[in-house]
Protein backbone atom coordinates (compact mmCIF):
# COMPACT_ATOMS: atom_id res chain seq x y z
CA UNK A 1 0.00 0.00 0.00
CA UNK A 2 1.67 3.41 -1.08
CA UNK A 3 1.55 5.80 2.29
CA UNK A 4 0.57 9.36 1.40
CA UNK A 5 3.19 11.69 0.59
CA UNK A 6 4.24 14.12 3.50
CA UNK A 7 5.89 17.76 2.19
CA UNK A 8 8.04 19.25 4.45
CA UNK A 9 8.39 22.03 1.51
CA UNK A 10 7.96 25.22 3.22
CA UNK A 11 9.59 27.18 0.65
CA UNK A 12 9.79 25.37 -2.62
CA UNK A 13 12.96 25.04 -4.28
CA UNK A 14 13.28 28.16 -6.74
CA UNK A 15 11.71 27.31 -9.84
CA UNK A 16 14.21 29.23 -11.66
CA UNK A 17 17.07 26.94 -10.30
CA UNK A 18 18.23 24.88 -13.18
CA UNK A 19 17.21 21.64 -13.47
CA UNK A 20 19.74 18.78 -13.85
CA UNK A 21 17.35 16.01 -14.07
CA UNK A 22 13.83 15.24 -13.99
CA UNK A 23 11.80 11.61 -13.57
CA UNK A 24 8.69 10.92 -13.48
CA UNK A 25 6.13 7.97 -12.36
CA UNK A 26 9.03 5.46 -12.24
CA UNK A 27 7.57 2.09 -11.14
CA UNK A 28 9.53 -1.26 -11.30
CA UNK A 29 8.15 -4.74 -10.04
CA UNK A 30 10.93 -7.21 -9.89
CA UNK A 31 8.97 -10.73 -10.34
CA UNK A 32 11.29 -13.94 -8.67
CA UNK A 33 10.38 -17.88 -8.57
CA UNK A 34 10.43 -18.77 -5.12
CA UNK A 35 10.60 -22.41 -5.84
CA UNK A 36 9.69 -24.87 -8.59
CA UNK A 37 6.04 -25.07 -7.50
CA UNK A 38 4.96 -22.28 -5.93
CA UNK A 39 3.43 -18.69 -7.25
CA UNK A 40 5.82 -16.13 -8.67
CA UNK A 41 6.56 -14.00 -5.75
CA UNK A 42 6.38 -10.23 -7.11
CA UNK A 43 7.98 -7.46 -5.43
CA UNK A 44 7.20 -3.41 -5.62
CA UNK A 45 10.82 -1.57 -5.92
CA UNK A 46 9.62 1.32 -7.42
CA UNK A 47 6.16 2.57 -6.85
CA UNK A 48 5.42 5.75 -8.88
CA UNK A 49 8.46 7.50 -7.77
CA UNK A 50 8.75 11.38 -9.08
CA UNK A 51 11.39 13.49 -8.29
CA UNK A 52 13.98 16.33 -9.43
CA UNK A 53 17.97 17.23 -9.16
CA UNK A 54 19.07 20.89 -9.56
CA UNK A 55 22.30 22.18 -10.72
CA UNK A 56 24.78 21.78 -7.78
CA UNK A 57 22.43 20.40 -5.49
CA UNK A 58 23.28 16.94 -3.68
CA UNK A 59 20.43 15.09 -2.95
CA UNK A 60 19.87 12.24 -0.81
CA UNK A 61 17.60 8.68 -0.98
CA UNK A 62 17.08 7.65 2.20
CA UNK A 63 15.57 4.60 3.05
CA UNK A 64 16.32 1.12 4.37
CA UNK A 65 16.75 -1.95 2.70
CA UNK A 66 13.98 -2.75 0.38
CA UNK A 67 12.64 0.84 0.32
CA UNK A 68 14.13 0.83 -3.26
CA UNK A 69 16.63 3.42 -3.10
CA UNK A 70 18.78 1.67 -4.40
CA UNK A 71 16.73 0.60 -7.65
CA UNK A 72 15.99 3.90 -8.45
CA UNK A 73 19.60 5.33 -8.43
CA UNK A 74 20.39 2.13 -11.18
CA UNK A 75 17.41 3.05 -13.38
CA UNK A 76 18.90 6.68 -13.75
CA UNK A 77 22.00 5.21 -14.89
CA UNK A 78 20.74 2.66 -16.96
CA UNK A 79 21.31 -0.59 -15.26
CA UNK A 80 17.89 -1.54 -14.56
CA UNK A 81 14.68 -0.78 -16.65
CA UNK A 82 12.03 0.46 -15.32
CA UNK A 83 7.87 -0.59 -16.43
CA UNK A 84 7.06 2.63 -16.14
CA UNK A 85 8.11 6.55 -16.11
CA UNK A 86 10.37 8.68 -18.11
CA UNK A 87 14.15 10.61 -16.71
CA UNK A 88 15.02 13.48 -18.29
CA UNK A 89 18.53 15.57 -18.52
CA UNK A 90 18.00 19.12 -19.71
CA UNK A 91 16.72 18.25 -23.15
CA UNK A 92 18.01 14.57 -23.05
CA UNK A 93 15.51 11.88 -22.42
CA UNK A 94 17.47 9.24 -20.89
CA UNK A 95 14.24 6.72 -20.65
CA UNK A 96 10.75 6.86 -21.52
CA UNK A 97 8.57 3.87 -21.57
CA UNK A 98 5.91 4.79 -23.00
CA UNK A 99 7.88 6.12 -26.23
CA UNK A 100 10.05 2.98 -26.17
CA UNK A 101 13.13 5.37 -25.92
CA UNK A 102 16.24 4.60 -24.14
CA UNK A 103 20.08 5.55 -23.96
CA UNK A 104 22.66 3.04 -23.31
CA UNK A 105 24.43 3.63 -19.75
CA UNK A 106 27.76 4.22 -21.17
CA UNK A 107 26.02 7.42 -23.42
CA UNK A 108 24.10 8.70 -20.50
CA UNK A 109 26.74 11.26 -19.06
CA UNK A 110 26.30 9.99 -15.27
CA UNK A 111 28.66 8.72 -13.39
CA UNK A 112 28.52 6.13 -10.35
CA UNK A 113 30.42 5.35 -7.41
CA UNK A 114 29.43 2.09 -5.87
CA UNK A 115 29.56 0.90 -2.17
CA UNK A 116 32.20 -1.32 -1.82
CA UNK A 117 35.72 -0.17 -3.18
CA UNK A 118 37.46 -3.32 -3.10
CA UNK A 119 35.28 -5.64 -4.95
CA UNK A 120 33.65 -2.97 -7.69
CA UNK A 121 37.62 -2.13 -8.77
CA UNK A 122 39.27 -5.48 -10.90
CA UNK A 123 42.19 -6.23 -9.19
CA UNK A 124 43.91 -7.38 -12.30
CA UNK A 125 43.91 -3.89 -14.15
CA UNK A 126 45.90 -0.83 -13.13
CA UNK A 127 44.31 2.36 -12.08
CA UNK A 128 45.12 4.06 -14.94
CA UNK A 129 42.63 0.81 -17.10
CA UNK A 130 40.56 1.31 -14.31
CA UNK A 131 39.44 5.13 -14.45
CA UNK A 132 40.13 5.27 -18.10
CA UNK A 133 37.96 2.20 -19.34
CA UNK A 134 34.31 4.11 -19.73
CA UNK A 135 37.09 6.55 -22.01
CA UNK A 136 37.69 3.70 -24.27
CA UNK A 137 34.18 2.71 -24.38
CA UNK A 138 33.37 6.40 -26.10
CA UNK A 139 36.45 6.24 -28.11
CA UNK A 140 39.15 8.17 -26.79
CA UNK A 141 42.21 7.62 -28.23
CA UNK A 142 45.21 6.41 -25.95
CA UNK A 143 46.86 9.81 -25.26
CA UNK A 144 43.52 11.67 -24.78
CA UNK A 145 42.63 8.76 -21.95
CA UNK A 146 46.08 9.03 -20.39
CA UNK A 147 45.66 13.19 -20.11
CA UNK A 148 42.15 12.69 -18.93
CA UNK A 149 42.98 10.15 -16.26
CA UNK A 150 45.82 11.97 -14.63
CA UNK A 151 42.72 15.19 -14.68
CA UNK A 152 40.79 13.49 -12.38
CA UNK A 153 42.96 11.33 -10.25
CA UNK A 154 44.97 14.72 -9.25
CA UNK A 155 41.11 15.86 -8.94
CA UNK A 156 40.98 13.08 -6.32
CA UNK A 157 43.67 13.51 -4.61
CA UNK A 158 45.94 10.85 -5.91
CA UNK A 159 48.87 11.30 -8.35
CA UNK A 160 49.30 10.78 -12.08
CA UNK A 161 51.94 7.95 -11.21
CA UNK A 162 49.52 5.88 -9.68
CA UNK A 163 48.27 5.18 -13.23
CA UNK A 164 50.85 2.15 -13.61
CA UNK A 165 49.47 0.61 -9.40
CA UNK A 166 47.44 -1.78 -8.66
CA UNK A 167 44.14 -1.64 -5.95
CA UNK A 168 45.74 -3.61 -3.86
CA UNK A 169 48.38 -1.27 -3.50
CA UNK A 170 46.12 1.32 -1.92
CA UNK A 171 44.15 1.71 1.08
CA UNK A 172 40.24 1.75 1.73
CA UNK A 173 39.69 5.74 1.42
CA UNK A 174 42.13 5.67 -1.17
CA UNK A 175 40.40 3.08 -2.94
CA UNK A 176 36.97 4.75 -3.07
CA UNK A 177 38.97 8.14 -4.34
CA UNK A 178 39.59 5.82 -7.44
CA UNK A 179 36.07 5.06 -7.62
CA UNK A 180 35.55 8.44 -7.39
CA UNK A 181 37.96 9.13 -10.22
CA UNK A 182 36.17 6.70 -12.70
CA UNK A 183 32.54 8.10 -11.96
CA UNK A 184 34.28 11.69 -13.06
CA UNK A 185 36.74 10.49 -15.95
CA UNK A 186 33.10 10.36 -18.27
CA UNK A 187 32.80 14.07 -17.78
CA UNK A 188 29.72 13.44 -15.89
CA UNK A 189 27.06 16.36 -15.29
CA UNK A 190 25.29 14.19 -12.73
CA UNK A 191 27.39 11.85 -10.07
CA UNK A 192 25.17 9.03 -7.96
CA UNK A 193 26.85 7.58 -5.67
CA UNK A 194 25.00 4.27 -3.31
CA UNK A 195 26.33 3.95 0.12
CA UNK A 196 29.80 5.20 -1.37
CA UNK A 197 31.01 5.63 2.61
CA UNK A 198 29.20 2.95 4.18
CA UNK A 199 32.07 0.18 3.78
CA UNK A 200 34.83 2.23 4.38
CA UNK A 201 36.29 2.97 8.20
CA UNK A 202 34.67 6.12 10.21
CA UNK A 203 38.05 7.76 10.21
CA UNK A 204 38.58 8.06 6.65
CA UNK A 205 34.33 8.28 5.69
CA UNK A 206 34.93 12.00 6.30
CA UNK A 207 37.64 12.65 3.57
CA UNK A 208 35.26 11.19 1.19
CA UNK A 209 32.45 13.11 1.71
CA UNK A 210 34.69 16.44 1.79
CA UNK A 211 36.04 15.20 -1.44
CA UNK A 212 32.39 15.12 -2.86
CA UNK A 213 31.46 18.32 -1.68
CA UNK A 214 34.71 19.99 -2.86
CA UNK A 215 33.85 18.17 -6.72
CA UNK A 216 30.35 19.75 -5.80
CA UNK A 217 31.84 23.29 -5.53
CA UNK A 218 34.31 22.78 -8.11
CA UNK A 219 32.64 21.50 -11.01
CA UNK A 220 29.07 22.18 -10.01
CA UNK A 221 27.80 18.61 -10.65
CA UNK A 222 24.92 17.58 -9.04
CA UNK A 223 24.65 14.60 -6.95
CA UNK A 224 21.95 11.85 -6.07
CA UNK A 225 22.98 10.13 -2.56
CA UNK A 226 21.73 6.93 -1.72
CA UNK A 227 22.11 6.24 1.86
CA UNK A 228 20.71 5.44 5.44
CA UNK A 229 23.17 7.09 7.53
CA UNK A 230 21.21 10.31 8.46
CA UNK A 231 24.51 11.94 10.06
CA UNK A 232 25.59 12.06 6.02
CA UNK A 233 22.45 13.43 4.97
CA UNK A 234 22.93 16.21 7.67
CA UNK A 235 26.34 16.76 6.48
CA UNK A 236 26.53 16.53 2.79
CA UNK A 237 23.09 17.03 0.98
CA UNK A 238 20.91 19.94 0.31
CA UNK A 239 17.43 18.37 -0.35
CA UNK A 240 15.93 15.04 0.87
CA UNK A 241 13.53 12.34 -0.58
CA UNK A 242 12.76 9.82 1.97
CA UNK A 243 11.37 6.18 0.37
CA UNK A 244 10.06 3.21 2.05
CA UNK A 245 8.45 0.11 0.48
CA UNK A 246 9.40 1.50 -3.21
CA UNK A 247 7.53 4.62 -3.08
CA UNK A 248 8.38 8.31 -1.13
CA UNK A 249 6.90 8.83 1.87
CA UNK A 250 8.55 12.54 2.07
CA UNK A 251 10.58 15.25 0.74
CA UNK A 252 12.07 18.56 1.69
CA UNK A 253 14.91 19.98 2.27
CA UNK A 254 17.50 18.32 4.51
CA UNK A 255 17.29 21.02 7.68
CA UNK A 256 13.15 20.81 7.39
CA UNK A 257 12.64 17.44 7.40
CA UNK A 258 15.52 16.34 10.10
CA UNK A 259 13.64 19.07 12.14
CA UNK A 260 10.07 18.43 11.42
CA UNK A 261 9.75 15.11 9.68
CA UNK A 262 6.00 15.00 8.86
CA UNK A 263 5.61 11.38 7.86
CA UNK A 264 5.21 8.40 10.18
CA UNK A 265 8.08 6.64 8.83
CA UNK A 266 10.63 9.17 8.76
CA UNK A 267 9.75 10.16 12.42
CA UNK A 268 10.01 6.39 13.22
CA UNK A 269 13.26 6.07 11.49
CA UNK A 270 15.30 9.00 12.64
CA UNK A 271 13.98 8.42 16.24
CA UNK A 272 15.68 5.07 15.38
CA UNK A 273 19.13 7.08 14.68
CA UNK A 274 21.80 6.36 17.49
CA UNK A 275 23.39 10.40 17.95
CA UNK A 276 25.94 11.96 19.83
CA UNK B 1 30.81 -7.03 47.50
CA UNK B 2 34.40 -6.12 47.06
CA UNK B 3 35.44 -4.19 43.83
CA UNK B 4 37.54 -7.19 42.92
CA UNK B 5 35.15 -9.81 43.79
CA UNK B 6 32.88 -7.53 41.59
CA UNK B 7 35.16 -8.01 38.63
CA UNK B 8 33.88 -10.68 35.82
CA UNK B 9 36.67 -10.17 33.02
CA UNK B 10 40.29 -9.17 33.71
CA UNK B 11 42.68 -8.40 30.87
CA UNK B 12 46.32 -7.17 32.10
CA UNK B 13 49.16 -6.52 29.77
CA UNK B 14 47.31 -8.68 27.46
CA UNK B 15 48.80 -9.35 24.06
CA UNK B 16 47.51 -11.66 21.29
CA UNK B 17 49.21 -13.14 18.38
CA UNK B 18 48.50 -14.93 14.72
CA UNK B 19 50.30 -17.92 14.10
CA UNK B 20 51.62 -17.01 10.59
CA UNK B 21 53.74 -19.36 8.71
CA UNK B 22 57.20 -19.59 10.80
CA UNK B 23 56.31 -16.19 12.45
CA UNK B 24 54.27 -14.60 14.77
CA UNK B 25 51.92 -11.65 13.98
CA UNK B 26 50.80 -9.30 16.94
CA UNK B 27 47.10 -8.25 16.54
CA UNK B 28 46.80 -6.63 20.29
CA UNK B 29 48.96 -5.02 21.85
CA UNK B 30 49.57 -4.93 25.96
CA UNK B 31 45.89 -3.99 27.39
CA UNK B 32 44.68 -3.66 30.15
CA UNK B 33 40.78 -3.67 31.05
CA UNK B 34 38.16 -5.26 33.11
CA UNK B 35 34.32 -6.09 32.80
CA UNK B 36 32.54 -6.02 36.10
CA UNK B 37 29.12 -7.90 36.84
CA UNK B 38 26.15 -6.40 35.16
CA UNK B 39 28.27 -4.14 33.10
CA UNK B 40 27.89 -2.83 29.72
CA UNK B 41 31.35 -2.18 28.09
CA UNK B 42 31.44 -0.74 24.64
CA UNK B 43 34.76 -1.52 22.80
CA UNK B 44 35.41 1.03 20.08
CA UNK B 45 37.44 0.41 17.08
CA UNK B 46 38.12 0.05 13.45
CA UNK B 47 39.25 -2.58 10.79
CA UNK B 48 42.63 -3.72 12.24
CA UNK B 49 42.53 -2.51 15.60
CA UNK B 50 42.36 -6.19 16.94
CA UNK B 51 38.47 -5.60 18.39
CA UNK B 52 37.43 -8.69 17.45
CA UNK B 53 40.51 -10.99 18.25
CA UNK B 54 39.66 -10.09 21.85
CA UNK B 55 36.51 -11.47 21.13
CA UNK B 56 37.62 -14.53 20.11
CA UNK B 57 40.61 -15.05 22.98
CA UNK B 58 38.18 -14.61 25.58
CA UNK B 59 36.58 -17.52 23.92
CA UNK B 60 39.29 -19.01 23.29
CA UNK B 61 37.62 -20.03 19.23
CA UNK B 62 40.73 -20.59 18.04
CA UNK B 63 43.15 -23.34 19.86
CA UNK B 64 46.67 -22.01 21.30
CA UNK B 65 48.48 -22.81 18.24
CA UNK B 66 46.96 -20.40 16.12
CA UNK B 67 46.23 -17.70 18.36
CA UNK B 68 48.74 -17.10 21.42
CA UNK B 69 47.88 -15.42 24.37
CA UNK B 70 50.58 -13.85 25.77
CA UNK B 71 50.17 -11.74 29.62
CA UNK B 72 46.71 -12.13 31.82
CA UNK B 73 43.14 -12.83 30.86
CA UNK B 74 40.96 -14.05 33.83
CA UNK B 75 37.61 -14.89 33.36
CA UNK B 76 35.54 -15.62 36.78
CA UNK B 77 38.53 -16.50 38.20
CA UNK B 78 39.59 -19.21 35.40
CA UNK B 79 43.30 -17.94 33.49
CA UNK B 80 41.61 -18.32 29.88
CA UNK B 81 45.30 -18.36 28.52
CA UNK B 82 46.64 -21.92 30.42
CA UNK B 83 42.75 -23.56 31.20
CA UNK B 84 42.86 -26.86 29.50
CA UNK B 85 39.98 -27.46 26.35
CA UNK B 86 37.64 -29.11 28.70
CA UNK B 87 37.86 -26.38 31.27
CA UNK B 88 37.24 -24.41 28.45
CA UNK B 89 34.57 -26.13 27.19
CA UNK B 90 32.61 -25.66 30.73
CA UNK B 91 33.07 -21.99 30.53
CA UNK B 92 31.57 -21.48 26.90
CA UNK B 93 28.09 -20.99 26.71
CA UNK B 94 28.02 -21.25 30.75
CA UNK B 95 30.27 -18.74 31.45
CA UNK B 96 30.43 -16.63 28.23
CA UNK B 97 28.80 -16.74 25.10
CA UNK B 98 28.61 -14.84 21.81
CA UNK B 99 26.35 -13.17 19.45
CA UNK B 100 28.02 -12.51 15.88
CA UNK B 101 27.14 -9.62 13.34
CA UNK B 102 25.49 -12.07 10.81
CA UNK B 103 22.93 -14.65 12.17
CA UNK B 104 22.36 -16.15 9.46
CA UNK B 105 25.92 -17.81 8.94
CA UNK B 106 25.49 -19.05 12.52
CA UNK B 107 22.48 -21.00 12.90
CA UNK B 108 21.88 -24.50 11.12
CA UNK B 109 19.66 -24.07 8.32
CA UNK B 110 18.02 -27.35 8.38
CA UNK B 111 17.00 -27.26 12.27
CA UNK B 112 14.18 -25.49 13.93
CA UNK B 113 14.26 -22.49 16.76
CA UNK B 114 13.58 -25.14 19.53
CA UNK B 115 15.90 -27.27 17.98
CA UNK B 116 18.62 -25.19 17.72
CA UNK B 117 18.37 -23.58 21.29
CA UNK B 118 17.54 -27.20 23.14
CA UNK B 119 21.15 -28.21 21.50
CA UNK B 120 22.83 -25.42 23.14
CA UNK B 121 20.81 -26.14 26.37
CA UNK B 122 21.86 -29.83 26.22
CA UNK B 123 25.52 -29.32 26.66
CA UNK B 124 25.22 -27.85 30.37
CA UNK B 125 21.72 -28.41 31.40
CA UNK B 126 20.20 -31.76 31.69
CA UNK B 127 15.93 -31.12 31.39
CA UNK B 128 13.48 -33.31 31.11
CA UNK B 129 11.07 -32.35 28.09
CA UNK B 130 8.77 -30.50 29.56
CA UNK B 131 10.97 -28.32 31.84
CA UNK B 132 13.27 -27.99 28.30
CA UNK B 133 10.22 -26.85 26.55
CA UNK B 134 9.28 -24.24 29.36
CA UNK B 135 12.57 -23.08 29.10
CA UNK B 136 12.71 -22.55 25.19
CA UNK B 137 9.20 -20.85 25.82
CA UNK B 138 10.57 -18.29 28.39
CA UNK B 139 13.69 -17.40 26.28
CA UNK B 140 12.10 -16.62 23.25
CA UNK B 141 9.54 -14.55 24.80
CA UNK B 142 12.54 -12.73 26.83
CA UNK B 143 13.60 -11.85 23.34
CA UNK B 144 10.50 -10.39 22.54
CA UNK B 145 8.36 -12.43 20.17
CA UNK B 146 4.75 -12.13 20.88
CA UNK B 147 4.24 -15.46 20.11
CA UNK B 148 6.89 -17.93 21.26
CA UNK B 149 5.11 -21.32 20.88
CA UNK B 150 4.88 -20.23 16.99
CA UNK B 151 8.43 -19.40 16.60
CA UNK B 152 9.43 -22.68 18.08
CA UNK B 153 8.64 -24.58 14.73
CA UNK B 154 10.42 -22.19 12.58
CA UNK B 155 13.07 -22.74 10.07
CA UNK B 156 15.97 -19.61 9.78
CA UNK B 157 14.61 -18.97 6.24
CA UNK B 158 11.31 -18.35 7.48
CA UNK B 159 12.75 -15.25 9.83
CA UNK B 160 13.56 -11.49 9.12
CA UNK B 161 17.26 -10.54 9.90
CA UNK B 162 15.95 -9.09 13.31
CA UNK B 163 14.04 -11.95 14.29
CA UNK B 164 17.35 -14.19 13.30
CA UNK B 165 19.47 -11.79 15.51
CA UNK B 166 17.02 -12.43 18.53
CA UNK B 167 17.28 -15.75 18.15
CA UNK B 168 21.01 -15.95 18.18
CA UNK B 169 20.36 -13.99 21.84
CA UNK B 170 18.09 -16.79 23.10
CA UNK B 171 20.27 -19.57 22.28
CA UNK B 172 23.30 -17.43 23.92
CA UNK B 173 21.49 -16.95 26.82
CA UNK B 174 20.19 -20.37 26.64
CA UNK B 175 23.03 -21.47 30.07
CA UNK B 176 22.27 -18.61 31.95
CA UNK B 177 25.50 -16.84 31.21
CA UNK B 178 27.26 -14.12 32.84
CA UNK B 179 28.83 -12.88 30.06
CA UNK B 180 27.63 -12.05 26.55
CA UNK B 181 30.02 -10.86 23.69
CA UNK B 182 28.64 -9.18 20.92
CA UNK B 183 30.47 -8.99 17.85
CA UNK B 184 28.87 -6.07 15.80
CA UNK B 185 25.85 -7.76 16.35
CA UNK B 186 23.24 -4.80 14.72
CA UNK B 187 26.20 -3.69 11.57
CA UNK B 188 23.84 -5.75 9.08
CA UNK B 189 20.25 -4.74 10.05
CA UNK B 190 18.44 -1.66 9.67
CA UNK B 191 18.30 1.59 11.96
CA UNK B 192 14.81 0.52 13.16
CA UNK B 193 15.66 -3.17 13.56
CA UNK B 194 18.82 -2.07 14.84
CA UNK B 195 16.98 -0.24 17.86
CA UNK B 196 14.86 -3.17 18.66
CA UNK B 197 17.49 -5.61 19.03
CA UNK B 198 19.58 -2.96 21.33
CA UNK B 199 16.66 -2.44 23.44
CA UNK B 200 16.05 -6.13 23.91
CA UNK B 201 19.78 -6.45 24.95
CA UNK B 202 19.79 -3.67 27.30
CA UNK B 203 16.51 -5.11 28.72
CA UNK B 204 18.11 -8.64 29.46
CA UNK B 205 21.61 -7.31 30.82
CA UNK B 206 19.40 -4.83 33.44
CA UNK B 207 16.88 -7.83 34.36
CA UNK B 208 19.64 -10.23 34.84
CA UNK B 209 22.52 -8.53 35.67
CA UNK B 210 24.53 -9.90 32.28
CA UNK B 211 27.86 -8.24 31.31
CA UNK B 212 28.09 -7.15 28.26
CA UNK B 213 31.11 -7.25 25.87
CA UNK B 214 29.83 -4.91 23.01
CA UNK B 215 32.21 -4.30 20.29
CA UNK B 216 31.36 -1.99 17.35
CA UNK B 217 32.60 1.05 14.87
CA UNK B 218 29.87 2.97 15.93
CA UNK B 219 30.46 5.30 18.34
CA UNK B 220 26.68 7.05 18.66
CA UNK B 221 25.07 3.74 18.98
CA UNK B 222 27.66 2.40 22.08
CA UNK B 223 26.87 5.91 23.80
CA UNK B 224 23.38 4.83 23.92
CA UNK B 225 24.03 1.91 25.60
CA UNK B 226 27.29 1.75 27.38
CA UNK B 227 28.28 2.38 30.92
CA UNK B 228 32.23 2.27 30.12
CA UNK B 229 34.16 2.28 26.67
CA UNK B 230 37.45 1.23 25.56
CA UNK B 231 38.66 2.93 22.38
CA UNK B 232 41.12 0.54 20.57
CA UNK B 233 43.18 1.46 17.44
CA UNK B 234 46.17 -0.31 16.14
CA UNK B 235 45.61 -2.86 18.58
CA UNK B 236 46.53 -0.52 21.77
CA UNK B 237 43.07 0.30 24.06
CA UNK B 238 44.40 4.51 23.99
CA UNK B 239 41.55 4.90 26.06
CA UNK B 240 38.91 3.66 28.65
CA UNK B 241 36.61 5.36 31.07
CA UNK B 242 33.04 6.51 31.66
CA UNK B 243 31.16 6.50 28.21
CA UNK B 244 29.46 9.75 29.00
CA UNK B 245 33.09 11.10 29.93
CA UNK B 246 34.88 9.68 26.90
CA UNK B 247 32.35 11.14 24.80
CA UNK B 248 32.17 14.25 26.19
CA UNK B 249 35.55 15.38 27.31
CA UNK B 250 37.74 13.00 25.18
CA UNK B 251 41.39 12.44 26.63
CA UNK B 252 43.15 10.75 23.45
CA UNK B 253 43.49 12.88 20.43
CA UNK B 254 41.94 9.73 18.32
CA UNK B 255 39.13 9.68 20.70
CA UNK B 256 38.63 13.18 19.81
CA UNK B 257 39.66 12.58 16.38
CA UNK B 258 36.80 9.80 15.79
CA UNK B 259 34.00 12.40 17.03
CA UNK B 260 35.25 14.92 14.69
CA UNK B 261 34.28 12.24 11.88
CA UNK B 262 31.21 11.90 12.78
CA UNK B 263 29.46 13.84 10.24
CA UNK B 264 26.57 16.28 11.43
CA UNK B 265 25.01 19.31 9.88
CA UNK B 266 27.28 21.98 8.73
CA UNK B 267 26.49 25.43 9.97
CA UNK B 268 27.06 28.38 7.31
CA UNK B 269 28.49 25.71 5.01
CA UNK B 270 31.76 25.15 7.37
CA UNK B 271 33.65 21.66 7.13
CA UNK B 272 34.42 19.31 9.46
CA UNK B 273 37.99 18.46 9.11
CA UNK B 274 37.96 14.47 10.21
CA UNK B 275 41.28 12.37 10.07
CA UNK B 276 43.87 12.38 7.37
CA UNK B 277 45.21 8.90 6.55
CA UNK B 278 44.10 5.81 7.08
CA UNK B 279 44.02 3.06 9.55
CA UNK B 280 47.30 1.17 10.03
CA UNK B 281 47.69 -2.21 8.50
CA UNK B 282 48.33 -4.88 11.23
CA UNK B 283 51.19 -6.17 8.72
CA UNK B 284 53.02 -3.10 8.83
CA UNK B 285 52.58 -1.59 12.89
CA UNK B 286 55.26 0.28 13.90
CA UNK B 287 56.86 0.89 17.03
CA UNK B 288 55.57 3.73 19.20
CA UNK B 289 52.06 5.98 19.12
CA UNK B 290 50.34 4.28 16.23
CA UNK B 291 48.22 7.21 15.37
CA UNK B 292 51.08 9.24 15.68
CA UNK B 293 51.31 10.05 11.76
CA UNK B 294 47.40 11.02 11.73
CA UNK B 295 47.97 13.32 15.55
CA UNK B 296 48.60 16.81 15.61
CA UNK B 297 49.47 17.15 18.94
CA UNK B 298 52.40 14.40 17.83
CA UNK B 299 55.98 14.97 18.71
CA UNK B 300 59.50 13.32 18.76
CA UNK B 301 59.29 11.31 21.98
CA UNK B 302 55.83 9.60 20.65
CA UNK B 303 58.21 7.37 18.54
CA UNK B 304 59.26 6.22 22.20
CA UNK B 305 58.36 2.41 22.20
CA UNK B 306 56.62 1.86 25.59
CA UNK B 307 53.87 4.71 26.10
CA UNK B 308 52.17 3.94 29.09
CA UNK B 309 48.86 4.50 30.58
CA UNK B 310 47.95 8.00 32.57
CA UNK B 311 45.17 8.87 34.60
CA UNK B 312 42.89 12.17 33.54
CA UNK B 313 40.34 11.99 35.92
CA UNK B 314 38.30 9.14 35.79
CA UNK B 315 40.09 8.11 32.23
CA UNK B 316 42.94 6.06 31.75
CA UNK B 317 44.82 7.28 28.25
CA UNK B 318 47.76 6.13 26.30
CA UNK B 319 49.25 9.28 25.29
CA UNK B 320 52.42 11.29 26.19
CA UNK B 321 50.23 14.47 25.24
CA UNK B 322 46.57 14.00 26.04
CA UNK B 323 43.66 16.41 25.61
CA UNK B 324 43.51 18.76 28.85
Amino acid sequence: MTQPEATTDTAPRAATMALALESRGLSKTFVSRTGLWSAPKSTRALADVSFELRKSEILAIVGESGSGKSTLGRVIVGLERPDAGWVRTGATTLLDVSRREFTPPARRRIGMIFQDPTSSLNGRMTIGDIVGEGLYLRGDNRRQVRERVAKVLDLVGLRARDMERYPHQFSGGQRQRIGVARALAIEPSILIADEAVSSLDVSVQMQVLNLILDIRDELGLAVIFITHNIGVVEYLCDYVVVMSRGAVVERGPVADVLAEPQNAYTQRLLAAVPRL
Amino acid sequence: MSESADILLKAEGLSLFIRQGAGLLKVVDHIDFSIRRGEFFGLIGESGSGKTMIARAIMRMLPPSRLKIAGSLTLAGVDVAAASERAMRRLRGKTVSMIFQEPMTSLNPIMTVAQQIAEAMRVHQSLSTPERKARIHKLLADVMFADPAGVMGLYPHELSGGMRQRVMIAIALANDPLLLIADEPTTALDVTIQQEVMEILARLQRAYSLSVLFISHDLALVNRYADRIGVLYGGVLMEQGRCADVITRPAHPYTSGLLSCMPRARIAGARQRGLEGGVPRVDDWFEGCRFAPRCDRRTEECSATDIKAVRRGGQSVKCLHPLP
